[in-house]
Parts: structure tokens; C-alpha cells; sequence
């Protein structure tokens, strides 16, 4: 997932689809955070079940999961 | 008092209101009334409904007369932001008006009226602890609210989920977003993850909740009205 897509638009903002306004790699970025962040959860109860770090959590995994993603793949292609 | 409801409604009223509140601002308002009791509610008081929603108390915290000072604070602290002052009125008027809905209830309309109002709908279970409290709400109607809260959500206001609805609607109000993006050198995408961080907290916090209380724990479901029944009724009064 880049930071490169489509210029915001208002007109889409109130009526886009669900299609146009949730990319598939954005829906899979935080459907993969929702499940480790919950698996965390129910391993720890409420040691990560707060107001802090629950925000922080999807912010920093949307911040770097991309990142990492890249450079498996650029290390699995061998540049 | 309420769990995820309150991470949800913020939403909800942005949808309402769009870009005549700031989120942060409804953000704000919307944690104030427990950042300024909760710890020492669970940790330290002896009557938690007393010291949280009472009098002599704290309890006033959570009232729309609280609300308004809140935003008198920041309206004076933000040099007339009317965006962010509108916003921590709204978040924190909403926080108070959803507490009431357990057998506690809040000082909605304190100075001018002391006493709390109550639906009753489910126990105010601060007096358990953190851990039985949480049983206590995701047994009782509490669950109920905020699976409601959170279907108005995903139904009505989904929208202001979307990057589209944050770079149109949220970020040209409120310039605290520049600066949070500069400060922490934070691409787009991880500044629109902070925005939707709460939704996310509150989602994985519900169904977190609900399972560790139901499949793992084993406790049942009592979604009758003042519910759950092991739970002693405290009182602020």
C-alpha cells in the first residue's frame, strides 16, 4: 500500500460505494491489524485493551506493515 | 457506564455535524469526563458510584454543565477555535447524556440540578474492578449498546470512515492534524490510521470483551433491564 492514490474528493466522500472509499489493500492492512491486535487482546486481557495503546497499535501498523511488506518483496526479487 | 458506545458516537455526530466540529475536539470531549476519574474509580475509592457520578464526588464531571465549562476552557485556550469548542461540547454532552443510561446515571444538569438521572437499562459495575466490570457490561444491555451503537455506525455513518470523508470533511477544520503529521513525521496513511484509531479500538475492544467474558470465561448473558443480576446495585446518592 502506497500513500499514492486518487486526489480526495468530497462528491465521493458522501456518496461513494464501499468499493470506491475502502481499497482491497487498505481493507486487508486493517483486517489483518483488527486480528492480531484482538489475538494480543485475548492473550493479555486488558494489559493492551486501553485507550492508548489501541489507537497507537493500528497507527503504528499501518505506518510499517507497508513498509516491511516492501522490502520482503524487494528482497524476494533479489534487488 | 459505557464502553465502546463512546468510541463509536464520535463518529456518528461527525457524521451530524460535519465540518462545524473538529474530531479531535469531539475526541477530547469525549474521554474528559473518565480521563478525569477513571483510574482512581477502579483503584481507590470506596464508593466507585459515589466518588464517579456523585456528590460529594467527582460525579459532576459528567454533566452538560461540565461540558459547557470544558468548552469555555478551550474556547479560550484555542483563541475562538469554534470547530474545537463545538467539538468538545458535543463529545463531552454526549459522554454524560450515554452514561445515563446505567442504574448510576449522571449529573446531567448539574450546577442547577444535583441529583443524577437514570434509565436504569443495565448495573453500574465499577465496584467490581476493571476485569468484573467488564462482565457486568458485556452480559447486560450494555453489550446491547454498544452492538447498537456500533450497527448505527457501519449503517448510517460508515462514511466518515474513508480517507475521502478525512481529507474533505475533517482535516481542513482543524489544523492540529498538520501539525501532528509534521511533528511525528507520519505519512498520510498512518495519519489516517490515527484518525480511525478509536473505531478500531472500540471494535476490537467489544469483540475482544465479548469473547473473553462469554467464551472463554463462561459467564451467560442477562440482557434484562437493570441486568446483570449478581451484580450489587451502587449508588452515587
Amino acid at each position: 500500500m502506497t500513500d499514492i492514490s486518487p486526489e480526495p474528493s468530497l462528491e465521493r466522500a458522501k456518496h461513494g460505494s464501499f468499493r470506491e472509499l475502502f481499497p482491497v489493500e487498505e481493507r486487508k492492512l486493517y483486517a489483518s491489524g483488527t486480528l492480531v491486535y484482538c489475538v494480543l487482546a485475548l492473550l493479555t486481557h486488558d494489559v493492551v485493551l486501553n485507550w492508548i495503546i489501541g489507537p497507537l497499535f493500528i497507527t503504528v501498523w499501518a505506518w510499517y506493515v507497508p513498509v516491511l511488506q516492501q522490502r520482503w518483496r524487494r528482497r524476494r526479487s533479489g534487488e | 457506564m459505557s464502553w465502546a458506545a463512546h468510541e463509536f458516537e464520535n463518529f456518528a455526530l461527525l457524521k451530524k455535524f460535519g465540518v462545524r466540529t473538529s474530531y479531535l475536539g469531539l475526541l477530547v470531549g469525549a474521554l474528559g469526563p473518565d480521563f478525569l476519574t477513571k483510574a482512581w474509580t477502579y483503584y481507590g475509592a470506596d464508593n466507585p458510584a459515589q466518588f464517579h457520578r456523585g456528590w460529594p464526588g467527582l460525579g459532576f464531571t459528567t454533566s452538560l454543565g461540565m461540558a459547557a465549562i470544558a468548552a469555555a476552557f478551550t474556547y479560550w485556550v484555542s483563541k475562538g477555535h469554534k470547530a474545537w469548542t463545538w467539538g468538545v461540547f458535543i463529545g463531552w454532552s454526549a459522554h454524560a447524556i450515554t452514561d445515563m443510561f446505567d442504574t448510576a446515571g449522571a449529573m446531567v444538569l448539574w450546577p442547577f440540578w444535583w441529583e443524577n438521572f437514570s434509565f436504569g437499562a443495565w448495573k453500574y459495575g465499577a465496584g467490581q474492578g476493571k476485569f468484573g466490570d467488564a462482565v457486568a457490561y458485556y452480559s447486560s444491555l450494555g453489550f446491547a449498546m454498544d452492538l447498537l451503537a456500533l450497527v448505527l455506525l457501519l449503517v448510517f455513518a460508515w462514511r466518515t470512515l474513508s480517507r475521502d470523508w478525512f481529507e474533505t470533511m475533517v482535516r481542513p477544520v482543524d489544523g492540529a492534524w498538520d501539525w501532528i503529521q509534521t511533528k511525528f513525521a507520519m505519512p498520510d496513511r498512518a495519519l489516517l490510521a490515527f484518525y480511525r484509531g478509536f473505531f478500531f479500538y472500540g471494535f476490537c475492544r467489544f469483540v475482544s470483551w465479548s469473547i473473553i467474558v462469554h467464551a472463554i470465561e463462561g459467564w451467560p448473558f442477562d440482557l434484562s433491564w437493570g441486568s446483570p443480576f449478581w451484580v450489587a446495585p451502587y449508588q452515587p446518592w
